[in-house]
């Protein structure tokens, strides 16, 4: 596939089709980018749901047998296959061995999440020793912003998006009142403009270059929930930065999915969950990283015994010695059975880099899209056909894995047809839906049967109207 | 565990069942009768308690293998519940073959999974379902709780704390306090035994609230101390500390699961504890939060986050809700009540036992001896006992790993021992000494 690198998907597509003397629609294109995807062997890591076990399959038009096509991972990603081995061997050592656990094993649960802070650290493009394994991300959150966001008169606002995800919303909300400020008067918040729907870099670079001086903290999204747009974070960081504020990232939709450079960025300190495309399970365990540059300048405001150096921290003197940088950040001892999947998951990453996942990722997504377009853009001389909008900026640089599909019609119907068919998507009424191919498992075949399928069940809709 | 001895301390049970056996005390018949009458020693099947030859201290030659192993560390790490692994299987099985569907499907949805199980834990520790949430870790959930409840002011601005908390305890009040700006110094008022004593005592406890009350935000004491074993009288605390105006929690790591709670009728004003120790989930299990549904207007969320409040959906982790139900649902076979009965009697053996052999002999000053630090009243205790060895510690703890026993050590010179009533028996206990005078025999 290297002989496509620096073109936009939608050539990509063009040149393949016409070698291979098809429609650009043809299956056989989506067969010919499987069979050159260096990378399709990393879904045998992951356990793929049959059809005929998703709860609201229809197997009178649909053969159970098959694979399902799972384009969810921007929601819940799929199960590691060493997981289960993982969590019985950490099952199997409690058991035998009781409280020895916590120093012995392959995994010692006293340290257990230290040993993979290195690959995590790969992902998002950071130190080992700026990344921390811990809690879920709104409590990461909000430790960092009780580090990061110290409003004075002058310089009181946090900066986000206006549709920020709602727990980002509300943990940016309540760090301002616990600073006895108004919301109303701290919270910014970035809008598209009239008619638009996602933010413009410009935009949000202006609002930066103009209110800078009264931001105390800059913390948006590195991946928008629900447009899927990537920000430019280098640019934001760095605009930032010139003004004085802190820049954060709440990376959840970014980490697994785009290429993080958190460290060569200069990003100030970023938090995100690992349940996405980081695959550990419903619930796993987050993550925070706090830069290097920081590591003796910004303290943690809650201590717990986990931010006690290691050597010392079980003398129980109670007289804290302060881990530096994220390190000072951790509370407590981080649950082994929660290390278990992320563990097995950030094994696969690291057979692959984040540089080729994406790649393929640019490639993947840039094919839905021609697919869609093709398919379900408005047409003017059938004004009662369903249509699709691409809310997800068309730009590669600008998006991840994910497209927001925004329909023309109720997505409710559209979206029971496609369960009845084995498509797993995300949904967000009343017209949108979240198609999310993932490097790591998904293949083309994968979108062109979500395609077909789409079809079906935009058909379908039409005859049970 | 007759009812003819309800109500007598557990050295006068010994004393009666040992002369109605015509046995001494320290005899094993005695173990082997308590054992036979404990109704909760069918508890026992519901946990995977480890072989001897597992451990990795055991010296095969001196001790065997086959045995199950003398595990007296439930307060450091509660077994594992046997259906621990059936329910994380269930919930691999679901996340593998429906995906995201699990947070709506199955017998566990995700995406409410701890409803069940807060009504389970609520009974634990004797708390109304609204009153109990299950999330995080313990010192996330007991800044959390400091958040919303210590609100200094330039008078009332302190808090009572033990000198000796647990770390993270010390820790965490020390860094509530400046970053409220001010100086732990001033604001972090700790008790301290008495010269010459080792635990608190409750008049002293209750005097400093009287006596400081006026200036404390906040009372912050541990159910059961973590050193000492020491269980406090929670009831009086709370009220003392109340009718001072203060707020009253209590960090009950080694409280819950362990003594009978009734942080409700109480009227605690807050709480949080771990669930891997007594709770028996494993390491890093999910904890809990506490606050009184008093507060449930008027005391404000300081940090908003999914379970906490404004969000009908939580997103607590699966695989620690797992291990977790499957330990609540063996309390629920029983009762706290039940279960502190047999403890009582169980640790009551245990210290019987300890001071027969191992006191003080001055006839024989050479020789080990052991004083226990904890408090002998058995209401001002749980499970744990701590023991005070005349000798350093280590050589002793090797030795009784050399032999198959599991328990904590406190260097210089301390054993932290806890026979836990849902899972260890009398024999268990005696099993310990017999093994603790061979380990002290050995040079």
């Amino acid at each position: 596939m290297e002989e496509f690198s620096g073109l936009h998907p939608r050539e990509v597509v063009r040149r393949v089709s016409s070698s291979l003397g098809c429609s650009p629609s043809s299956p056989q294109v989506a067969a010919y980018f499987d069979e050159n995807d260096d990378l399709r062997h990393l879904r045998q890591h992951f356990l793929m749901p049959k059809v005929a076990d998703l709860p609201a399959s229809d197997l009178s038009i649909v053969d159970g047998g098959e694979e399902c096509i799972y384009l969810c991972g921007n929601s819940l990603g799929l199960q590691p296959k060493m997981t289960r081995k993982y969590l019985e061997e950490e099952l199997d050592k409690w058991a035998r061995t009781g409280v020895h656990g916590h120093t012995d094993g392959s995994r010692p649960w006293a340290w257990a999440e230290n040993n993979l802070e290195d690959l995590m650290a790969k992902v998002v493009g950071a130190k080992t020793s700026e990344v921390a394994l811990m809690n879920g991300l709104t409590v990461n959150l909000h430790l960092l912003m009780l580090s990061f966001y110290k409003p004075t008169q002058s310089r009181h606002k946090v900066l986000l998006e206006a549709k920020a995800f709602p727990s980002d919303h509300y943990a940016v909300e309540s760090q301002i009142r616990l600073r006895g400020l108004n919301p109303r008067h701290s919270m910014l918040m970035l809008s598209p403009r009239e008619g638009e729907e996602t933010l413009r870099t410009a935009d949000i670079l202006e609002a930066i270059e103009k209110e800078g001086d009264s931001i105390a903290v800059v913390m948006l999204s590195g991946v928008q929930y629900y447009t899927g747009q990537l920000f430019d974070m280098a640019a934001i960081t760095q605009a930032g930065q010139q003004k004085g504020c802190f820049v954060g990232f709440d990376c959840a939709h970014a980490a697994g999915n785009v290429e993080l450079k958190l460290h060569d960025w200069g990003v100030d300190f970023a938090c995100w969950c690992s349940y996405k495309y980081l695959n550990s399970g419903a619930g796993g365990l987050a993550a925070a990283f706090v830069h290097e540059k920081h590591q003796h300048s910004i303290q943690p405001a809650l201590l717990g015994w986990w931010g006690h150096n290691l050597q010392t921290r079980f003398q129980m003197t109670n007289v804290m010695e302060l881990q530096p940088g994220v390190s000072g950040f951790r509370l407590s001892n981080q649950p082994i059975l929660l290390v278990c999947p992320l563990q097995a998951s950030l094994e696969v990453f690291n057979l692959t880099s984040m540089q080729a996942l994406r790649r393929k990722s640019v490639l993947l997504t840039g094919y839905l899209e021609n697919l869609i377009q093709h398919y379900f853009s408005e047409d003017p001389a059938e004004p009662g056909k369903p249509h699709v909008r691409i809310i997800t900026p068309s730009d590669p640089q600008q998006r991840g894995c994910q497209l927001s599909l925004a329909f023309s019609v109720p997505i409710r119907k559209v979206y029971q047809e496609l369960e009845r068919r084995g498509v797993v998507c995300d949904m967000r009424e009343p017209n949108v839906l979240r198609i999310a191919p993932t490097p790591l498992y998904n293949s083309f075949s994968d979108v062109h049967r979500f395609i077909s399928t789409l079809k079906d069940a935009l058909a379908s809709r039409d005859h049970n109207n």
